[in-house]
């Protein structure tokens, strides 16, 4: 389903990542760790097509396409979708207003049928019962005074309401009590399915307690160092990351 | 050699037949106000600073017939939905077809300009009076006013529902009409009252309206103007508070070619209240100038301004004017925010309010922005599958729309809204 081959990218002049390669089928939950700046976000910035992040070499094929040349939104309807680590306040904007024009903007240009309000409220009530939002979060604007416990909770709803193909989950663990990173992890669970793949970036362990992964990578100096099974997670809670190659090895 | 606009208005003037015509005091007001008028080569000084962003000069340049009844006209479905009384002028004619003043509680009186009778004219001289000035607008608007309300409502009358003055432009050919008002909320009157530009029509409108709120009168008005792409619009509106009087000013500009609106208002009375919003969307070479001119005269006075501008193509938004906290009107509160949004390279933003206090005790905040599109914003409504151009107006409406927010009647609000956002989606 995903595949990217080589790929480098600078920020701001300053190369991040620097030949990183992964390949992601459908059915798979890939989890990403690895040491705070390593270029994990800008990983998803790049995959989602975030302005600013500047592809010197490689490539990234998704389904086949070359994702790098899609506008975020073609991205979005293609089935990539990213749950943000700093999800964006937008005020003004309303949350159920939003959702359904997304929604729809992306069945239409799927060619698919957009959804009247009355289905769209059907939806809405299902997934929201998955991860207990409060429904008065959906009549705010955009994540507007949310906490970020609510942020990451809306994240995962607007996931399960998009039913995207690939999703990228950035540090959706973080912030969240014991309850909501239950709740989250059976909203990705719930998604879980062979036509679907997530890459899961975490710092910790016990989120892939609740989500397990096929395989697990350890993102570092801007490449992937080591891969291994859910075992290596472990390990890397345990012996932190010293223990695995340095920049030159993967 | 005066200005061919004004040549042509005198002309008018000293022919057409105008509400009031024949009585002696209505008769001489306008004699003098034509007199004043022939003494002027331009339609307002464009040295002074409130001119100082705004030109009329190509407008004066045309010489505009005045409006004639009867060739104006408009079809009743054409106008929008409204919840109570209202009064439509067409090309500044009162279009008594389209009028609904059956059915105003009692305590109201509403009329148009040429029902007014000598009594009404006398208790209202704001009417038949012209500020002293170099501008020669006002004498134009009082010379040759055709359209217009006499509001008044009564000490401790509630009126419900919303009442409309609707100024709609219908003629194919440009034309120029002027509208004068005057309205008065008695002690602890309350109004919801909506003054709507609309149309399709070309030309010079000029609108001047008095407002005098008793003690403890509150007014919540709307005025939502969605006047002809090819329309200049003249408005000046003058409202006196007295003590614990409440304005609720929302200002939509989202029409005409040029709009200029001098806003006088006067906290008079101790704890007058006054709270303003504008919202203006504008495109191509349109041009919306709005000059304040807020007087907190007494103490514990309060006012709150706050305006929202997105301009796109070649269009300037003015904001401009002060707000003033006179020697002893100690205890004051002013605020005033103005945050604007420029869509392109070649629009352009002017919001330059000053506060001048003399008081002690005062509280005042003051802030301006003027920016783009928040990026991270865009970035993630396109990122959840919005096309670029969907996610930009949804922005840009939220940036605006917040300022209506506060509208209290809910079909008032719904109107504006529903105004802002088609005018948006067309910016483009
Ligand atoms: N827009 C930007 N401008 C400048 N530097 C940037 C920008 N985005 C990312 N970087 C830099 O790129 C590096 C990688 O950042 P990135 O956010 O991808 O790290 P991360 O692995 O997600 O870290 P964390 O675990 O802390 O979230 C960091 O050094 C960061 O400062
Ligand atoms: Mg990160």
């Amino acid at each position: 389903m995903l595949k990217i081959d080589n790929l480098h990218v600078h920020v701001a002049g300053k190369e991040i990542l620097k030949g990183l390669s992964l390949q992601v089928n459908a059915g798979e939950v890939h989890a990403i760790m690895g040491p705070n700046g390593a270029g994990k976000s800008t990983l998803g910035n790049v995959l989602t097509g975030r302005e600013g992040y500047e592809v010197t070499a490689g490539s990234v094929q998704f389904d086949g396409r070359d994702l790098l040349t899609l506008a975020p939104e073609e991205r979005a309807a293609a089935g990539v979708f990213m749950a943000f680590q700093y999800p964006v306040e937008i005020p003004g904007v309303n949350n159920t207003y939003f959702l359904r024009a997304a929604l729809n903007a992306q069945r239409k240009a799927r060619g698919e049928a957009e959804l009247d309000s009355m289905q769209f409220l059907k939806r809405v009530r299902e997934k929201l019962k998955v991860l207990q939002l409060p429904d008065a979060l959906l009549h705010r604007g955009v994540n507007e005074g949310f906490s970020g416990g609510e942020k990451k909770r809306n994240e995962i709803f607007q996931m399960a309401l998009l039913e995207p193909r690939l999703a990228i989950l950035d540090e959706t663990d973080s912030g969240l009590d014991i309850d909501a990173l239950r709740q989250v992890s059976e909203g990705v669970n719930a998604q879980r399915s062979p036509q679907r793949a997530f890459i899961v970036i975490t710092h910790y362990q016990r989120l892939l307690d609740h989500i397990r992964p096929d395989v697990v990578h350890v993102l570092a100096g801007g490449r992937i160092v080591a891969s291994g099974g859910p075992e290596l997670a472990l390990k890397l809670e345990a012996e932190g990351y010293a223990g695995v190659p340095a920049e030159s090895g993967a | 050699m005066s200005a061919p606009l004004l040549a042509s208005a005198l002309q008018d003037a000293a022919a057409i037949a105008l509400p009031g015509a024949g009585l002696a005091s209505v008769d001489a007001a306008r004699a003098a106000a034509r007199a004043m008028l022939s003494t002027r080569e331009h339609l307002v000084d464009a040295r002074a600073e409130a001119w100082r962003y705004t030109s009329l000069r190509a407008l004066e340049a045309q010489a505009l017939p005045h409006a004639r009844r009867g060739v104006a006209a408009i079809d009743t479905a054409c106008l929008p939905v409204t919840h109570g009384a209202r009064l439509v002028f067409v090309d500044g004619c009162f279009d008594a077809a389209s009028s609904r003043l059956d059915g105003l509680p009692a305590g109201v009186s509403c009329k148009p300009l040429e029902a007014l009778d000598a009594r009404d004219w006398a208790a209202h001289p704001v009417l038949l009076q012209v500020a002293s000035g170099a501008d020669a607008l006002a004498p134009l608007n009082l010379a040759l006013a055709s359209a217009g309300v006499l509001l008044e409502v009564a000490d401790g009358v509630h009126v419900e529902a919303p009442l409309d003055v609707i100024y709609a432009s219908s003629l194919g050919m440009p034309v120029a009409w002027h509208a004068r008002s005057a309205i008065r909320l008695g002690k602890g009157a309350r109004l919801t009252l909506r003054e709507w530009h609309l149309g399709t029509g070309s030309g010079l409108a000029t609108v001047q309206s008095h407002v005098r709120l008793d003690e403890d009168a509150r007014l919540d008005l709307v005025q939502q103007q969605e006047a002809p792409a090819a329309l200049s619009l003249l408005r000046r509106d003058v409202f006196n508070l007295a003590a614990r009087a409440q304005l609720r000013l929302h200002m939509l500009e989202l029409g005409a070619a040029l709009s200029q609106h001098a806003l006088v208002v006067e906290l008079g009375g101790i704890e007058a209240q006054a709270e303003l919003r504008q919202a203006v969307a504008l495109a191509h070479r349109q041009h919306a100038d709005l000059g304040l001119d807020l007087r907190h005269a007494v103490g514990r006075t309060r006012s709150d301004v706050r305006c929202r501008a997105v301009v796109t193509g070649r269009a300037r938004a003015v904001l401009q004017g002060a707000i003033t906290i006179a020697a002893g009107a100690d205890g004051s509160d002013a605020a005033l925010s103005t945050q604007n949004l420029l869509l392109s390279d070649q629009a352009e933003i002017d919001a330059r309010p000053v506060m001048e206090i003399h008081a002690d005790e005062v509280r005042a905040a003051h802030g301006a922005s003027v920016g783009q599109l928040d990026s991270a914003m865009l970035f993630y409504l396109r990122a959840r599958g919005l096309p670029e151009a969907a996610a930009r107006a949804l922005l840009t409406g939220a940036h605006c729309r917040a300022v209506l927010d506060d509208i209290a009647h809910e079909g008032l609000r719904a109107a504006a809204q529903q105004a802002l956002e088609s005018c948006i989606a067309a910016l483009g």
